[in-house]
């Protein structure tokens, strides 16, 4: 139903409007995404015992908090998710998945070093973002939308992506 | 099929069943092995097929996840075409839309509803259809269909060989079958020939020895010897049997042909003895005759002197003593003659002579015979004959005589008081040609005990206790009248009642009728002896002198002129010239028979109607139709005597009666006249030993001119005693002795005996 949902959003926009949203659909994808993405089961556990996925957005929020309503219904790898907007560089160990906002191009190195060796994903939509380190970045043209992934960063982290995906990617050291 | 099978012998039908048996069973079995084989291949194919369709999900779950469709079908195409197997698949996602589809021959294609993980073979093609997950969550299916290429291949491997195995067991078990069915066909072939052996031929032979097995063939077969033994050892007690029988039978038939040529002889014996005890018989009865003869004529003697010593004597005891003698002497000749009689009846002497008689004549004849002693012992005697009888019956007028003779003569002689009585009846007619006749002799006499019915017919019997002396008779007379009935066909037979008086009943069966209708005149022939034609012409045609010179003597005192002629030409010149009144005509002449004789006369038409009476000596029986159609008015019977001539004669020619005076027999006694005792005197002095003894030697020696003395003597002495009985007789016999009618002779002669007895009596 969840899919069936997203299927008709993602028709929507790719196909009848493309302007209409594009943050929408990026919005959607993260739940994709996660699919393919190997986090260590354990991160997800609360000291309550209760499991939620913690979905940050660094710097200015294209989503234009729509981020939330949209995962307020939707969930990702089963578990709840929760939207955390991050301005500090140390507040970035609390999340699972980190967007980094075009705007944070000057930040983009802090950012890579402050994420290597931990269990997070940083995904992106800006071009060049992916061969500076962020592991996933998510670039749309006329075709459609298509992937990014970086190596590197990838080996760096705690993480590990899928080649089922990788496959269908452009990698990247 | 089924009749080829049936038409094939034992061991090739064996081989078949085995070699049947083994390829079902192969069959079978490698039928199973095979459909073992593939449901395993299938379970491999169907596990690499989920295998490969499982990698080709995961490769596209990306796709799925990202609803990149296009992609996802090229990703396929790709995939795809490196499987060779593979020639469709299609994409669906979670929500089961299709989404992607590989075509590889872009045929259409039908689908089936399968579940996840589901397999299904359909013409040669293998579907399958699977999840696709990715994190081991379900994303979407794909449906594949595989060509199970493999799977056909190893099929058609297997069936190479089964095929092969198939051919390589069937020969051998060929071969094998060949080998093992012998066990079981040879014995029962054996057996087969054996029995045909034993229904052709008749001997048994044993079966012969054989490899004997202990299965139910091999007991079958020894069963079957011991059965041949069993049969072989019947066979010959039962040919024993037959050898026992058949000499039984030799035994029999050698015994039977012994008792048989035994009995041959014991009947030839028995022949011999039956014949020399006839010879025995005919030689006793001659010998009897023989004897009778001789005695009679000592005793004739006897008689005769007694009788002239009688004349001589005068002393009355004398006279007595002589009259003893007398007496006895004749009783003597009496009881030899009877003893004559039935000799000759005994040894089959007598012969019937049977011809036409009137019986109301011969009735009227005995009647007056025994009038005077009927008179004399005061009897009534009646006399009552059928009117219905014929006159003219074909009798032997001699013996019928005796019989009524000896019959009522016993009547008489038993009866002292009251009547006698001859009834002649008539029982019933056959036709006009044949009569039964019933004769009655019944008296009022001393009767007959019911004990001696039979015996009184036998010879030398008297009734028991029958006063000998009293009544006198030889015994004899019954027993030659029952001979004699018997000998003419018929049968007597006796009622009686003791001191009441006897019936003696003589049935005379199938008497002919004569058809010779002249016996009806015999009493006007007789009539007529002396009889006159005045004047008459008569033609004799006969070639033999001394016939016509015979029939010129019998006609010579009757007035008539009588011309010979030599032959049947001679006739009718004679007719011409003498112009006759009635021509006698011999059939049998030279130069022209009778019959042309005849034929040419009548053609004269003076002598159409001349009477011309045919003379013949054919032994044929003669018709008078036949002559009359040749042209004679009437016909003579050679011999020819003078009554026959001139009772033909009277037919024809007018005539008269000459002498009145003659006798005329039709002058008749009648029972009831009254003899004198002075007649009945007379007749004792006729037959007197001398005449009697002449009588025996004219009887004896036949020569017509003693006959003809005799009858001379005996007439005068009737006359000279007045008798008329014997007068009419011995003029009866001068007659036939001058006309040489040896038949009519001969019964006079006979007549002449009875005449005697009934006086005697």
């Amino acid at each position: 139903m969840k899919y069936y949902l997203l299927s008709i959003l993602f028709f929507f926009n790719l196909i009848l409007s493309q302007s209409v949203d594009e943050y929408d659909l990026k919005a959607v994808y993260f739940n994709r995404i996660s699919e393919f993405i190997n986090w260590p089961d354990s991160i997800f556990v609360k000291k309550d015992g209760s499991r939620k996925f913690i979905l940050a957005v660094y710097g200015e929020d294209p989503f234009e908090g729509r981020l939330r309503t949209i995962y307020n219904n939707y969930k990702i790898l089963d578990m709840d998710v929760e939207i955390k907007y991050l301005d500090e560089l140390d507040d970035i160990n609390e999340c699972h998945l980190l967007f980094v906002s075009s705007s944070e191009e000057r930040n983009l190195k802090k950012i890579v070093k402050q994420v290597r060796g931990k269990p997070i994903l940083t995904v992106s939509d800006t071009e060049g973002f992916g061969e500076k380190g962020i592991m996933l970045n998510i670039l749309a043209d006329s075709k459609g939308v298509h992937f990014v992934v970086n190596k590197t960063s990838e080996k760096n982290s705690a993480i590990s992506i899928s080649t089922r995906f990788m496959k269908y990617a452009k990698v990247v050291e | 099929m089924l009749s080829f099978y049936k038409n094939l012998n034992l061991s090739s039908k064996l081989t078949l069943m085995m070699m049947m048996v083994s390829f079902f069973a192969l069959t079978t079995a490698l039928t199973i092995k095979a459909y073992y084989d593939m449901d395993k291949d299938k379970g491999e194919i169907v596990r690499l097929t989920s295998v490969v369709t499982k990698i080709i999900g995961d490769n596209l779950s990306y796709h799925i996840i990202f609803d990149k469709y296009d992609e996802a079908e090229e990703t396929l195409e790709k995939l795809c075409f490196n499987i060779p197997d593979i020639v469709y698949a299609r994409i669906y996602n979670i929500n089961k839309v299709p989404v992607s589809e590989y075509n590889l021959y872009n045929k259409k294609v039908e689908l089936y509803g399968l579940l996840d993980n589901e397999s299904l073979f359909i013409d040669g093609f293998l579907h399958h259809k699977q999840s696709i997950t990715n994190r081991g969550k379900k994303i979407g299916s794909i449906y594949v269909i595989t060509t199970a290429s493999s799977i056909q291949s190893r099929i058609y491997d297997n069936f190479k060989l089964t095929l092969s195995i198939l051919m390589v067991v069937l020969i051998f078990s060929y071969f094998l079958s060949r080998v093992l069915q012998k066990f079981i066909s040879n014995p029962l072939i054996r057996l087969a020939e054996y029995t045909r052996k034993l229904s052709n031929s008749n001997e048994i032979e044993v079966l012969d020895e054989f490899n004997e097995s202990k299965d139910s063939i091999g007991i079958l077969y020894s069963e079957f010897k011991q059965m041949t033994i069993k049969l072989r050892m019947r066979e010959n007690e039962k040919n024993q049997l037959n050898e026992e029988l058949e000499n039984r039978v030799v035994e029999r038939t050698k015994s039977l042909e012994l008792m048989n040529r035994k009995l041959e002889s014991t009947n030839k014996i028995l022949i011999k003895a039956k014949e020399e005890a006839e010879a025995a018989t005919k030689a006793k009865s001659e010998f009897l005759a023989n004897m009778s003869h001789e005695i009679r004529t000592p005793l004739n003697a006897v008689i005769g002197f007694t009788d002239l010593l009688i004349n001589m004597i005068e002393d009355s005891i004398q006279k007595s003593y002589l009259d003893s003698i007398r007496a006895s002497g004749s009783n003597l000749l009496m009881l030899i003659n009877d003893i004559l009689d039935l000799s000759k009846i005994e040894a089959g002497k007598i012969k019937l002579n049977p011809e036409s008689i009137d019986i109301y004549k011969l009735v009227e004849e005995i009647s007056s015979i025994f009038s005077l002693k009927i008179s004399s012992k005061n009897l009534k005697y009646n006399v009552v004959i059928d009117r219905n009888i014929p006159h003219n019956l074909i009798l032997d007028e001699v013996r019928l005589r005796q019989i009524l003779f000896n019959l009522i003569g016993n009547a008489i002689k038993f009866t002292n008081s009251g009547e006698v009585s001859l009834r002649v009846n008539l029982l019933s007619t056959l036709g006009n040609s044949f009569v039964d006749i019933r004769i009655d002799v019944e008296d009022t006499g001393i009767g007959i005990d019911r004990n001696s019915y039979t015996l009184i017919f036998d010879a030398f019997m008297q009734q028991e206790g029958q006063n000998t002396k009293k009544y006198g008779g030889t015994g004899l007379g019954l027993a030659i009248t029952k001979r004699l009935v018997e000998i003419m066909g018929g049968n007597i037979s006796v009622k009686s009642e003791l001191n009441k008086g006897s019936v003696f009943t003589i049935n005379l069966f199938n008497v002919e009728v004569s058809k010779d209708l002249s016996i009806l005149n015999e009493d006007d022939e007789k009539k007529y002896l002396n009889i006159s034609f005045e004047n008459r012409k008569i033609l004799i045609a006969d070639d033999v002198f001394l016939n016509r010179k015979l029939i010129e003597e019998y006609l010579k005192d009757s007035g008539l002129v009588v011309i010979g002629a030599v032959d049947g030409k001679d006739a009718i010149i004679k007719t011409e010239e003498f112009n006759p009144d009635l021509i006698l005509m011999d059939i049998r002449m030279p130069v022209m028979n009778g019959v042309e004789a005849t034929k040419n006369i009548r053609a004269i038409k003076k002598f159409s109607d001349i009477p011309i009476i045919a003379i013949t000596a054919s032994v044929l029986q003669n018709n008078l139709d036949n002559y009359q159609k040749i042209g004679f008015n009437g016909y003579l019977k050679k011999p020819v005597s003078r009554d026959k001539i001139i009772n033909e004669l009277i037919k024809w020619l007018p005539w008269k009666n000459e002498n009145k005076n003659y006798i005329n027999i039709s002058e008749k006694v009648t029972v009831h006249e009254v003899m004198s005792e002075n007649e009945i005197g007379g007749l004792k002095k006729i037959f007197s030993s001398e005449i009697k003894e002449k009588y025996e030697k004219v009887t004896a020696s036949g020569f017509i001119n003693e006959i003809v003395d005799f009858a001379k003597e005996l007439l005068s002495i009737s006359e000279k005693n007045n008798c008329k009985i014997v007068t009419q007789f011995a003029k009866e016999l001068l007659s036939s002795a001058e006309h040489s009618d040896i038949e009519q002779i001969d019964r006079l002669l006979l007549k002449f005996n009875e005449i005697e007895k009934s006086i005697l009596l």
